[in-house]
């Protein structure tokens, strides 16, 4: 499946900002299963200097500096993404949770994931939580698809109750909360357990009721787990907040440890004071797009002509 | 290791003296116990003064305490008297050894960053690389060839010598290898307070060493000359004075975080005539916390963009941010093994003996030790200590401290994350000969050695720094102490070395430069402050002065208690008490008031301290002669206050306070001559005059407003008494009775006070002053930015508006029909004309100092609620 996805990040600052520096997170990334077509970011006010690259893992990033007085800041990401991640294996081919650890551990690169970042401390009550569905010699794929089944029913979605700061123990106590937290708390219980596990960053493609219009700018970024299946499988995603295995309805950004790793707009300024933020998301199949001149009127790449 | 004793670095195993150390001996026992004592506060005192340590200190005096205690009591750094002898074959095996770690911890950085074969190939375990707090997740920028740099440009080692005679690692210190600039200020104190030590030794010269290092931090990679800076986290931080020392040795400029901005890719340096660029920066804090932008945390201190400006080469950071990966302990355990893979080599300087906790067989080992009824080996626990694999600031715990709780708890942790730490064999470190309070005692000793890495290779200190331990002390990986007592480290030259003639490149030619153009804009902010400060001390010494004219009888008649409630209320405004003492409580009541101003919490004391304070930041840039005088003589006024009694008799208490105000503006006038006298103009005078003009153009409007401020003020005898009081507060009653007598009129005092540019006293040479100072930065600085410039024209305009403002006022006096009614008017216009003053202030602060601010994190985690929802049902 083809998707266009457009993500816009709007600041307006009560106090003009003399200084700003951000590292942006917003260019989707290649990977097995996902090709990104084209993209495109731009930005208003220009900025002095811009610079693109890779993080630590591989994800795609921008650099922007703005060094003039500036009372609004917007960010507009385009990109065509063709997605289309294979079916996992059957889970009770997969080897047991404990020859994974095992096995991650060995990794150069896997490995890394069995380590938490910033913002998720290990927990022993979510440890306990979380081990539940992996009892001994459990194939693996299993015990994940339990436990994603198991939080996505016993968590009830609610935004606005937590915050980047509310930790997987306090998530497992409220028994509600955001992607965001579903996700922080798989990750702390897997890594727990010596399972290798990551935070991945993205979207997913909503519908509008039926007989209803697409609103525009209503989807949202998403967040979900990439778990690992040994060498050969590779990586897989499960998206607790929605009880589902990662198949053709994500588009992914990028992933990391946790959030902090790959915060969308990740800034820094000099100035400013009562900021409003707005963001807004639209991910719609490339056909459709094309087809629904409200869309085509928001952003189109550039033909060769024009641009 | 029971029963086992410490090698002891000048007697041999026979009780006998080692041959390279008699000859020091006998120069040591001529000298005599006291003596040594003396030389050794001797070279204390000479280390605070070089880096303003004890100016830091408050009220207590520091000084005095150092002076009057004898051997004890020591304040900041000392340096033991013996140094520690190194013989020339014993160097340059361990300057063998040192370059060989120094290149395999600079090739595992190369491969950690790059290839991580060693990750590949199982010789690192993947918690030391992932968990490894030093392991910095930094972003690479498409197609850019990362410049050809090394990760460790400054290294350092903490050796302990264990009883088989082997020197050992105790740590490997990259990020901020502290103590080199200790080492030459202890070599320079040494060889100025005891040069009878020195008579007759064949040592090596630390000096070469230094040049080398100072030659490729001073040039940039096109071989021009560099502009270096040192980066500090400021007087706070314990290693303040090494920070000092390394900066003004090496020649770099010592900045804080606060002072430095990047723009367009490069690092600049916040001066008051713009930015100027800075090509290299010697890093001496946390690397963790440099660049808030691309580092984790979620503060905001640092340079933002600062790694930005390393990648694309515009600046070079000493050492590589990233080379604290090889501090963690639980790193160097796997040494060997990696020194063998990458260089096919041996370690020659191995660690003391650790067990990482990652390892099964190491907890079991740590399990017996804990809770084990019999003890495995020869190991007791009473030799272990746990601290972080990981490079976590977390002390080493020594087991033997812990009860039975404290263990389980211990167990516990390790248990969940064993990963995390490494058990560490305390060393059975050897002993020097130390100047003890009474007599000479052997303590055991660390030594740190350093090594840098230029394009010619690697080269070692032929000495070092020695850190002495007090029996009992633990000896961890840990840092230096802050009080910790250290040692010269002497390298014998072998009979058969020839002096190398050391071929340097000559260094570039410095461009002339007449002023110093680089004063960082925070340095003048201090300056400017330091000026606002000792008027205020000024003026309000002057005006519990004329209080105190005024309650020379016990019966103040009806006109005299008039002015006293003028005063007491001026002494509000101006800050010198919270509730004015009221005249009504009586004579004694309102002399216990002023005492209490002369008080330890009084208004004086809290001014002096704050300008005390202010001297560590400005160390640097301030004479020895200036630097001691505030510090000293302030310190000094400071000890009296606190010393004075807390009450007697009315008349002692006013005989007190009078010798305080005469002290105080004594300081003050000094300090003024001082600054006129000695420093230059750019390197901090002008913010100093320019604080000080503002704060007396300041104190001068407040007086007039306040004194014309009081009932029947436009009646002539009141009027009088109040232009007299006006004239007496300004300091001006001579300059006035010799222009006019003893006639006292409206005009001609608001003339004298507000509108004669010539009486230093009066507001208008103040006005004056800020304008032309302000108009000359502005025309002097051809390097300042044109919208700066501009900017400083605009203020000048301010105080010159201002000043029209006053003199407009002055003017429609005197042209009135009543002089005394229209004078008895101004003081809500006196008024606003301060408050303009004060935001002049403010703007000088904006033009110059704004830069201060601190910027703000956003995007993760400050804001509130998550724009992020995401489900589908």
């Amino acid at each position: 499946m083809i998707y266009r996805v457009r993500h816009t990040t709007s600041y307006t600052y009560g106090h003009p900002v003399d200084l700003a520096a951000h590292i942006l997170h917003l260019t989707p990334r290649d990977c097995p299963g996902q090709v990104v077509l084209r993209t495109q970011l731009e930005c208003n006010p220009a900025p002095v200097r811009r610079e693109s690259g890779v993080d630590h893992f591989g994800n795609r990033i921008v650099w922007l500096f703005h060094e003039a007085p500036h009372s609004h800041f917007d960010i507009v990401a385009l990109s065509d993404v063709d997605v289309h991640f294979p079916e996992p294996p059957p889970a009770d081919s997969t080897l047991a949770w404990e020859d994974i650890a095992f096995l991650a551990a060995q990794d150069a690169d896997v490995s890394q994931y069995l380590f938490g970042g910033p913002m998720g401390a290990p927990s022993r009550m979510v440890g306990e939580y979380v081990s539940r569905d992996f009892p001994p010699g459990r194939p693996v794929l299993e015990g994940l698809l339990a436990l994603n089944e198991r939080v996505y029913k016993e968590f009830r979605f609610r935004s606005g109750v937590t915050n980047l700061r509310t930790t997987p123990e306090e998530v497992l106590q409220r028994r509600e909360g955001v992607c965001q937290d579903f996700t922080h708390l798989m990750l702390s219980g897997l890594r727990w357990l010596g399972l290798p596990a990551r935070y991945m960053s993205g979207y997913i493609r909503t519908r509008p009721a039926a007989g209803q219009k697409r609103r525009l700018g209503a989807d949202v970024s998403h967040a979900w787990v990439g778990v690992w299946l040994g060498p050969e499988t590779g990586w897989i995603g499960l998206d607790p907040t929605n009880g589902i295995v990662v198949r053709d309805e994500h588009v992914i950004l990028g992933w990391g440890r946790d959030y902090a790793d790959i915060s969308p707009v990740r800034g820094l300024i000099l100035g400013g004071g009562g900021d409003v933020l707005r963001v807004g998301v639209d991910l719609v199949p490339l056909e459709e797009w094309e087809r629904d001149p409200a869309l085509l009127n928001l952003g189109a790449f550039p033909t060769r002509e024009t641009a | 290791m029971n029963g086992v004793i410490p090698i002891d670095e000048m007697v041999n195993g026979q009780g006998g003296v080692r041959p390279q150390w008699r000859r020091l001996l006998s120069a040591i026992s001529d000298l005599g116990h006291p003596e040594l004592l003396a030389r050794q506060q001797q070279m204390a005192l000479a280390l605070a003064d070089q880096t303003g340590a004890l100016s830091s200190s408050s009220s207590s005096g520091a000084r005095e305490a150092l002076e009057s205690h004898g051997g004890s009591g020591f304040i900041g750094a000392q340096c033991d008297p013996i140094p520690l002898l190194l013989k020339a074959d014993e160097f340059s095996r361990l300057e063998a050894g040192i370059i060989q770690r120094a290149r395999l911890q600079e090739a595992l950085l190369r491969d950690i960053y790059g290839e991580r074969s060693v990750l590949a190939d199982h010789l690192l375990p993947p918690a030391l690389v992932w968990a490894n707090k030093g392991f910095l997740r930094c972003g690479e920028v498409d197609a850019l060839r990362p410049a050809e740099h090394y990760f460790i440009s400054s290294y350092a080692v903490d050796l302990v010598r264990e009883p088989d005679g082997q020197w050992r690692v105790l740590a490997d210190r990259v990020r901020q290898a502290n103590g080199l600039g200790l080492a030459l200020e202890n070599r320079r104190q040494m060889t100025r307070a005891i040069p009878e030590l020195f008579a007759g030794e064949a040592l090596q010269r630390l000096r070469s060493f230094l040049e080398r290092w100072q030659d490729s931090v001073q040039k940039t990679g096109m071989g021009e000359t560099a502009n270096p800076a040192l980066l500090t986290p400021g007087p706070s931080s314990p290693f303040w004075s090494e920070h000092v020392i390394l900066a003004r040795e090496l020649g770099c400029t010592l900045v804080e975080a606060g002072d430095l901005t990047v723009r367009e890719g490069a690092l600049w340096l916040k001066t008051v005539r713009g930015l100027r660029k800075i090509d290299a920066l010697l890093l001496r804090q946390n690397a963790d916390s440099i660049d808030p932008l691309e580092l984790e945390g979620t503060g905001s201190a640092g340079v933002s963009g600062l790694l930005d400006a390393a990648r694309n080469g515009s600046v070079r950071l000493i050492n590589d941010p990233r080379a604290g990966f090889v501090e963690a302990l639980g790193v160097q355990s796997f040494l060997p093994g990696i020194a063998s893979r990458l260089f096919g080599e041996t370690l020659s300087l191995e660690n003391v003996e650790s067990l990482w906790l990652g390892q099964p067989d190491n907890r079991v080992f740590l399990e017996q030790l804990l809770f084990g009824r019999s003890q495995p080996h020869q190991d007791t626990i009473d030799y272990w200590a746990i601290a972080s694999a990981i490079g976590e600031d977390l002390p080493a715990q020594r087991l033997a401290t812990l009860d039975e709780k404290q263990r389980m708890l211990l167990w516990e942790k390790v248990r969940t994350e064993p990963w995390r730490y490494i058990a560490c064999r305390e060393p059975l470190a050897s002993l020097s000969p130390c100047v003890g309070e009474r007599e000479i005692v052997p303590r055991s000793i660390v030594l740190r050695m350093f090594a840098i890495q230029d394009e010619n290779g690697w080269s070692v200190l032929p000495g070092g720094m020695c850190r002495v331990f007090e029996s009992g002390e633990a000896i961890t990986a840990g840092p230096i102490g802050e009080n910790q007592p250290t040692k010269d480290v002497w390298v014998m030259v072998d009979e058969n070395f020839s002096l190398q003639e050391t071929s340097f490149s000559t260094p570039y030619p410095l461009a002339i430069r007449r002023s110093q153009g680089d004063l960082p804009s925070r340095a003048a902010d201090d300056f400017f402050w330091l000026g606002r400060y000792l008027e205020q001390i000024e003026s309000g010494a002057r005006l519990l002065r004329v209080v105190m004219t005024h309650m020379s009888g016990t019966e103040p008649s009806p006109r005299e208690l008039a002015d006293i409630a003028v005063l007491m209320r001026q002494m509000r405004t101006m800050g010198l008490v919270q509730e004015a003492p009221v005249p009504a409580y009586g004579y004694a009541g309102m002399v216990r008031g002023l005492f209490a101003i002369g008080g330890s919490d009084g208004f004086f004391a809290r001014v002096l301290r704050k300008i005390i304070r202010l001297v560590p930041e400005l160390v640097d840039r301030l004479t020895q002669d200036v630097r001691d005088f505030i510090s000293h003589r302030g310190s000094a006024i400071l000890k009296m206050i606190d010393q004075r009694p807390r009450r007697t008799d009315p008349a002692r208490m006013l005989d007190q306070l009078s010798g305080l105000t005469n002290d105080l503006l004594l300081y003050s006038a000094t300090l003024s001559g001082f600054a006129a006298e000695s420093m230059v103009l750019s390197g901090g005078r002008q913010f100093l005059d320019l604080g000080r003009r503002i704060e007396r153009a300041s104190s001068v409007l407040l007086i007039c407003s306040g004194v014309l401020e009081q009932p029947d003020v436009y009646q002539r005898g009141r009027m009088e008494a109040a232009l007299r009081l006006m004239l007496q507060l300004c300091d001006s009653v001579i300059t006035y009775r010799s222009r006019y007598f003893g006639v006292v009129q409206p005009a001609p005092v608001l003339d004298l006070l507000l509108l004669d540019e010539d009486n230093p006293r009066g507001a208008a040479y103040q006005l004056a002053a800020l304008r032309d100072s302000l108009t000359g930065l502005a025309s002097d600085s051809p390097s300042m930015p044109e919208g700066q410039r501009s900017a400083s024209y605009e203020l000048a305009d301010t105080a010159e508006n201002i000043r029209i403002t006053l003199a407009e006022m002055v003017e429609s006096v005197v042209s009135a029909s009543s002089q005394d009614t229209a004078t008895a008017a101004l003081p809500s216009a006196l008024k606003d004309i301060q408050a303009a003053v004060l935001q002049l202030s403010e703007q000088i602060g904006r033009s110059y100092f704004s830069v201060l601010n601190s910027p703000r994190l956003v995007g993760i985690g400050n804001e509130t609620a998550i724009d992020m929802d995401g489900a589908v049902t």
